[in-house]
């Protein structure tokens, strides 16, 4: 598949009823961006963790009508580069407590665990007040087996 | 997200789902797939229609196989698809429901 050009944004609001707009946002960017089916699977896997989480540490954000979670994404010929950005209390979730398996029961450790595993090429920083986390997948990476 | 079930012999239950087990899909089925699963002593999970599978449906299974597992009970996870079955084999999952592609392995194996 010939890959294509593609930019979109996402402003979610704070609150996690939001999240459900996440996904079809999401594939239809893969399908502008012509995103190859394990590609467009990993983005998705990957925002889905990374955004539910930015929601998930900042609770006192969904009583904020303007902030909430900003959801950048462009692609290009070689790579898709994604970036969540949030003005809640600093979290890194590079930092965050060890992953956890599916045996436990805590849900954010499971989806950081998968966002490591699928994203290897991911950085955190602490902007002024805002969370900026980066994200990119090459087009052809050898994805976890 | 769709959820269907289907009794078989020897109290195993097949339970069916189909969509994206993405965070609302995993909402949708939160209570039913719990409800689906309780009173048998099988469990076989069908994922072959499932195209999406992250942290929060994993949640919902993983509650599912741990409220068989505290009664006894044994939980299959049947057919996922290529990308499905990775996240099942990343996150672990496989450890609490082992993965099986055909119908009559699964059932021997909830049979054990």
């Amino acid at each position: 598949m010939q890959p294509a050009l593609a930019r979109a944004e996402l402003r979610l609001p704070g609150a996690p009823g939001a999240l459900r707009r996440l996904a079809p946002w999401v594939e239809q960017f893969a399908r502008d961006g012509r995103l190859d089916a394990p590609l467009a699977y990993t983005v998705q896997l990957c925002l889905e963790e990374a955004v539910s989480n930015a929601i998930r540490h900042n609770p006192q954000r969904a009583a904020a009508p303007a902030g909430g979670v900003r959801v950048r994404l462009v692609s290009d010929a070689v790579s898709v580069t994604a970036e969540i950005t949030d003005d809640g209390a600093p979290f890194d979730p590079l930092r965050a407590a060890e992953p956890k398996s599916a045996a436990d029961d805590d849900p954010g450790g499971l989806g950081l665990h998968l966002l490591r595993q699928y994203c290897d090429d991911l950085h955190y920083r602490r902007d002024g007040a805002t969370n900026r986390l980066t994200l990119r997948f090459p087009r052809t990476a050898a994805r976890p087996a | 997200m769709k959820l269907e079930s289907e009794e078989l012999p020897d109290g195993i239950v097949r339970i069916i789902l189909t969509g994206k087990l993405d965070l609302a899909g995993a909402h949708d089925i939160d209570a039913p797939f719990t409800a689906a699963a309780t009173g048998h002593r099988g469990i076989i999970v069908d994922l072959a229609g499932v195209s999406f599978l992250a942290s929060m449906g994993l949640r919902a299974l993983a509650i599912g196989a741990k409220t068989a597992a505290a009664r006894g009970a044994r939980m299959v996870v049947l057919a996922p698809p290529p990308e499905v079955e990775k996240v099942i084999m990343i996150s672990g999952f496989y450890v609490l429901a082992p993965i099986v592609h055909e119908l009559e392995a699964a059932i021997a194996a909830v049979r054990g």
